[in-house]
């Protein structure tokens, strides 16, 4: 909207000092130590330089492989669920119901217990063999299943954990929501739509700029999950739940490899980017920035 | 999404805002409760002793005890749970004030500037949120120790002062750019600079947005463990999550209830921040702005 | 401000502060106002009892210790940082395999021989120093010695109306009786994947005579038919009911051993344990119930004990410290002093210096199951040391992931022997440095 290009470079400079100052030798740093053999005890200096030798170990690393596909698995279902299910509900608490702050809080409070060490043993317990939900399960007529005993569902308790903090996303739609002046709705209504019509023909298109964001933050946040799988099942059984994070912090502080874990973190920082930039490209064919209109007003 | 009231309706059709209002509440409450169900059950965990809390699934005690609030106040260590909250305080609160600040500043430059080589430095903002954060933890730390900055809590709030998280940048980003321009342009053709424009115009319009950065800033900061881990080594200023982790241990019995307890106290915080910031999400800023 | 003067001014203290240090000795002696740093883990009671040991420490010695404590969650991890960026603290707790990690040519850690005058190394036996020498230094002193005993719930077997097994084939047998007289959920014995390794290990070593790995030749000590009768004993005991399958474990999700449901109400009764932390498995017991020491279990012709008996944890000095004397001073308080001695207790075990020993065992400060597991320690053939390596978290994880596959039925029985001694043997070539 300004003209002025160095004004906006003022305000913009505090960033580019602080990525300069706190960010970029830690990034260039990480990156190099992933082309060494460096051990996490050993003194920066210490370290073998390897070339590409971790990133070959990589190819050939079947538990690498297995890592990657169950953490494409878990963004693909969580991401869209995530997304629908909290804007769902906060179209649903928009409207002026009486106690509507109450459950606004209800819904908002799993995201704030976050990656406490409290919600890990709840959530222990609520999916064990004789936990809460085969409890219920078993209530209703239905069997218990070994939910985190069995490799393909002890997966579904991390995913659950991540829709259970649906509140996050739900708060950041809602304030979406709230930006939208509400004489645009009024001149619908007089000129005679429908609710479920003025959802989609205002609401949506309003909400996209805040969708997307929503869209690229938890698809960035469901690469890099980690306290579910670390606390609840410990990657396994057999690797079942073992995503790409948990394996990076455990070939660090665990194994003490730092050069592979480096490798594995970059090559992680790829995909993302990867598919960020995929979303960010597909920008203009979904997202409509009201500051992009030619005209003012509307209608 | 409020609307003008529809027209009365007669028969049947008169009962349907009523079955609509019991569906409507019916799901809210089914899932309400299931929601909040692992916190009351971490509430209801804190009174128990320690030998009901892994036996028992149902969140009421039986024989209700006051026990672990009492032991996990008082801590096993020289200082009790008040300094852990307070060390806590003196940490989130400085971060939550600057991040707030620079991120705003800096999103604005990207939203409403063509700064030279913009999508390069934008790129660069959404970098810095990609890369797993393990990694850096070693370099960081070799870093701010050359500062000095090692046993304070500088380097857990500085970088933020620079809008390092690009998380929080992007989202005014967003928000800025989802505004008409008509209110700014009309600012500025009355004679305001850029800055007035921000602070006088803009910020109050996305004011819910400002609100939700505060709110997630304050609450992940609430639960870092790994970055005051290695930064802190002394006990007295050892944050909330240090302290909750700190009697759980390979060679002894863990007390439950004392961490359970601990964790629904230090939860409280951050509920009263939601409640106290709820009212900027019940009233709709933006009412009236556009017109005229 | 005139720039000249300010500038002369600068010289002059410089000069001076020079001068000072010039004269002042290399090494301050011991004096109050000295601050030592101390970094350990524990749990509650851990932190108060040795925060009161460091409060006598200073009152007797005037040096001020600093303590720098955690659960052991992330200790490991801020330790390894702080070396690695050179700011770990004096004294240091350390765990026995750790040592392969920082100081694997002995220059990693302080070298305690040199501290000889103020830390009294005669009241530990040669084998105990030996487990804190690498490379021929002295680098960590222990301050417990611990074995795997086998410790049952008496209280579950009396129910079933049977004795505890006093050999293996009697183990194997109570598998079967205790399905029929209690149920489908009662097992004789339990533990984590880590623990069974520990138990099958036990099981081979008393075969061979040898320990299980050799750091020398980066391999497996023992034959591929060795390795059949590892996986053969996952696979038996599992089949015969002794210990509980993976899938019922993995149902209770990633708990310790002691806070699992069925260990609190006896079901999973029994465990194969150190018998320094034996007390936080009796503690969580529910209501009327009892742990015994149980025989030690023995094959016929057994060579060796097949006891993995090293320092339950050690203490360590920083290689680089400023003040070694004080570091020594303190580590001889806290093992030898009879003040740091009953300050501490038996919260990290039962001590191994003769001091420490003979004055709980005189105030009868060791409880009796502490003292028969000692008894059984003593009496037993111990000849064998094993490797470090065989704790470190790669090859631990490599033994696991094998008998788990095994545990879910993707590995035949035989499969997983051959797996174990070809995968065991490349991780131990990869990892041992």
């Amino acid at each position: 909207m300004y003209s002025n290009k160095w004004i906006g470079s003022l305000y913009v400079t505090p960033f580019v000092i602080g990525f300069l100052l706190f960010t970029a030798f830690p990034f260039v740093a990480s990156f190099l130590l992933s082309l060494t053999d460096a051990r996490l005890q050993d003194q920066l200096g210490a370290a073998n330089f390897v070339g590409l030798s971790n990133y070959s170990e990589m190819a050939a690393d079947s538990t690498f492989r297995q890592s990657l596909g169950v953490t494409f698995a878990y963004v693909f279902i969580t991401v869209p669920l995530k997304l629908a299910f909290a804007l769902f509900i906060a179209v649903v608490l928009n409207f002026k119901l009486k106690g509507i702050g109450l459950f606004r809080t209800a819904f908002y409070l799993p995201s704030i217990l976050g990656g406490s060490v409290a919600i890990a043993v709840v959530w222990r317990f609520v999916f064990a063999g004789d936990g809460l939900l085969n409890q219920a399960l078993s209530g209703i007529g239905i069997g218990s299943v070994n939910w985190l005993g069995e490799p393909t569902t002890a997966m579904f308790s991390i995913v659950l954990l991540r829709l259970w903090q649906f509140g996050s996303a739900m708060v950041v739609f809602l304030a979406g929501l709230k930006a939208i002046p509400e004489d645009l709705y009024e001149a619908a209504d007089l000129d005679g739509a429908s609710r479920l019509k003025q959802f989609f023909l205002i609401t949506l298109p309003l909400l996209t700029p805040v969708l997307f964001f929503n869209f690229i933050m938890q698809i960035v946040q469901a690469f890099q999950e980690f306290n579910g799988p670390y606390i609840i099942t410990a990657g396994g059984p057999l690797k079942s739940s073992y995503l790409l994070p948990l394996m990076i912090y455990e070939e660090a502080f665990k194994y003490f490899n730092l050069g592979y874990s480096s490798a594995l973190s970059w090559v992680l920082f790829i995909i993302i980017a990867l598919f960020t930039a995929v979303a960010f490209w597909s920008q203009k064919h979904w997202v409509f920035y009201a500051q992009d209109r030619d005209d003012k007003g509307g209608h | 999404m409020a609307s003008s009231l529809n027209p009365v309706d007669h028969g049947w059709r008169k009962h349907l805002p009523l079955v609509n209002a019991f569906v409507r509440y019916g799901l809210l409450i089914l899932v309400g409760f299931l929601m909040i169900y692992p916190l009351l059950w971490m509430i209801g965990g804190a009174f128990k002793n320690n030998a009901e809390i892994f036996s028992s699934v149902g969140f009421i005690p039986k024989a209700p005890t006051t026990d672990g609030f009492i032991n996990g106040w008082k801590t096993s260590t020289e200082y009790s749970f008040a300094t852990y909250l307070l060390n806590t305080m003196k940490i989130v609160v400085p971060k939550v004030i600057v991040t707030v600040i620079s991120s705003v500043i800096v999103a604005y430059g990207f939203a409403r500037f063509a700064i030279p080589g913009r999508k390069w430095l934008f790129a660069l903002l959404m970098a810095t949120v990609l890369l797993p954060k393990s990694v850096l933890l070693i370099p960081q730390y070799l870093m701010f120790r050359e500062f000095g900055w090692l046993d304070t809590y500088l380097p857990l709030y500085a970088p933020q002062a620079f809008a390092t998280e690009g998380f929080f940048v992007f989202m005014i980003i967003q928000f800025m750019r989802s505004l008409p321009l008509d209110m700014e342009e009309a600012a500025v053709m009355d004679g305001c600079n850029s800055f007035q424009v921000l602070t006088l115009i803009v910020c109050p319009v996305i004011l819910p947005a400002i609100i939700s950065v505060a709110l997630f800033q304050f609450m992940w900061s609430m639960n870092d463990f790994l970055q005051p881990l290695i930064y802190l080594s002394s006990v007295e200023k050892y944050p909330v999550a240090l302290a909750l982790k700190m009697s759980i241990d390979v060679t002894e019995a863990t007390s439950w209830n004392e961490i359970l307890a601990m964790s629904t106290i230090a939860l409280a915080p951050s509920l009263i921040l939601f409640f106290v910031a709820q009212k900027y999400f019940v009233e709709g800023v933006t009412s009236g702005a556009v017109k005229g | 401000m005139n720039a000249y003067r300010l500038h002369r001014r600068y010289i002059l203290l410089g000069a001076s502060a020079a001068a000072l240090s010039a004269c002042s000795k290399p090494r301050p002696a011991p004096t109050s106002g000295r601050e030592l740093r101390m970094s350990w883990w524990g749990g509650s009671s851990a932190h108060k009892a040795t925060l009161e040991a460091l409060r006598l420490f200073e009152e007797k010695h005037g040096i001020r210790v600093r303590g720098e404590y955690t659960g052991f969650a992330g200790h490991l991890e801020r330790l390894t940082t702080q070396i690695a960026g050179g700011t770990a603290p004096d004294v240091m707790q350390i765990n026995w395999y750790w040592q392969t990690l920082f100081s694997r040519d002995g220059t990693g850690f302080y070298d305690l021989s040199k501290l000889r005058e103020t830390l009294d190394l005669s009241q530990f036996d040669a084998r105990t120093l030996s487990m804190g020498t690498n490379k021929g230094v002295l680098n960590a002193i222990a301050v417990s010695n611990a074995a795997r005993l086998f410790y049952l719930n008496q209280t579950t077997y009396q129910k079933a109306g049977l004795s505890l097994p006093t050999t293996w084939d009697e183990l194997f047998a109570r598998g079967p009786q205790f399905k029929t007289r209690l149920g489908q959920g009662y097992y004789p014995l339990d533990g984590l994947f880590l623990e069974f390794i520990a138990l099958a290990r036990t099981y081979v070593v008393q075969g061979t005579g040898k320990p299980l790995i050799n750091a020398e030749t980066k391999s497996l000590n023992c034959t591929r038919a060795d390795m059949y009768d590892f996986a053969g004993l996952y696979a038996r005991m599992t089949r015969d009911h002794v210990w509980p399958s993976a899938q019922v474990r993995a149902s209770y999700g990633n708990v310790a051993q002691q806070e699992m449901r069925p260990w609190i109400n006896g079901q999973f009764a029994g465990t194969f344990q150190w018998n320094s932390s034996i007390d936080k498995y009796s503690d969580t017991l529910a209501a009327k119930q009892t742990l015994a020491l149980a025989p030690y279990l023995l094959r016929p012709g057994a060579k060796d004990a097949g006891m993995m008996y090293r320092p339950a944890m050690m203490f360590a000095v920083n290689a680089k410290t400023p003040y070694p004397d004080e570091s020594a001073l303190l580590i001889e308080f806290l093992l030898n002093d009879p003040d740091g001695i009953r300050a501490m207790g038996l919260k990290r075990g039962v001590p191994v210096s003769k001091a420490a020993r003979t004055l709980l065992d005189k105030e009868g400060l060791i409880t009796p199951i502490q003292r028969q597991s000692e008894a059984q320690l003593a009496a037993a053939q111990i000849h064998v040391v094993e490797s470090p390596w065989f704790e470190h978290p790669r090859v631990r994880d490599g033994f696991q992931d094998i008998l788990e596959a095994m545990g879910y039925g993707r590995l035949s029985e035989r499969e997983a022997g051959d797996r174990l001694y070809d995968d065991i043997n490349a991780i131990l070539h990869r990892v041992v440095r």
